[in-house]
């Protein structure tokens, strides 16, 4: 799908209507905007799909709780 | 249950890291919290508390997790959270600052506390609504 928009005075453009429904993009919801070379590229894919359990426990050390609780409970104040 | 929630850091590693028992967990209130079933805020400390990756890239790919979530606002630490910190703090001892800043951040948004840490639940469950992150689903 591809549409014309015109850039507006502060530089801001309408997404079409038709891409809004297709991608069901809200009001208020964050979108990735990306320079590739001459292209930008709006992205909206979820980052709890791109991001989610890619990182290694390795790279962590322990359990989260466990990790954050011993930070917290160093904490003397 | 309030539709806002606020989230401790360990339900954000949980999703994060790979293969972590409660990772489902995590990333099922995660997808409510993206599909509008709720609201979502989080502490600034969160940002400190995820610097524990041992390298840049992982630490990087946190803080966009947490830069990108859909329908969820990070909260600074101003005066009102500190202030109700401080006074949480008082009339439970056994809490640390850390614990006393997310807990006032829920308590000042009228949010759910969801967290993983069973410890922390303990204390926060006696001041305002909670969510065991090990009990949902």
């Amino acid at each position: 799908m591809e549409e014309q928009v015109t850039v507006s005075s502060n530089y801001q453009v309408v997404i079409p209507k038709k891409i809004r429904r297709e991608l069901g993009i809200r009001v208020g919801q964050k979108i990735s905007v990306k320079q590739r070379d001459k292209k930008i590229v709006f992205d909206v894919e979820s980052v709890i799909d791109k991001y989610a359990g890619s990182i290694e426990p390795s790279c962590w050390g322990e359990d989260p709780v466990t990790t954050i609780r011993k930070w917290r409970d160093e904490d003397r104040g | 249950m309030s539709n806002v929630i606020a989230i401790d850091s360990n339900v954000f590693l949980y999703a994060l890291l790979e293969q972590m028992p409660l990772a489902k967990n995590a990333v099922h209130i995660l997808r409510q919290v993206e599909d509008g079933t709720f609201q979502a805020i989080f502490s600034a400390l969160t940002y400190t508390e995820v610097l524990g990756a041992k390298d840049q890239a992982s630490i990087n790919i946190a803080y966009k997790f947490l830069d990108g979530l859909k329908n969820t606002s990070c909260v600074e630490v101003d005066r009102t959270i500190a202030r109700r910190a401080g006074e949480l703090r008082i009339i439970h001892p056994s809490l640390r600052i850390a614990d006393s800043i997310h807990l006032a951040t829920a308590m000042i948004h009228k949010a759910t506390l969801v967290t993983a840490d069973e410890k922390f639940l303990k204390v926060a469950e006696r001041v305002t609504k909670t969510i065991s992150l090990k009990n949902y689903i």
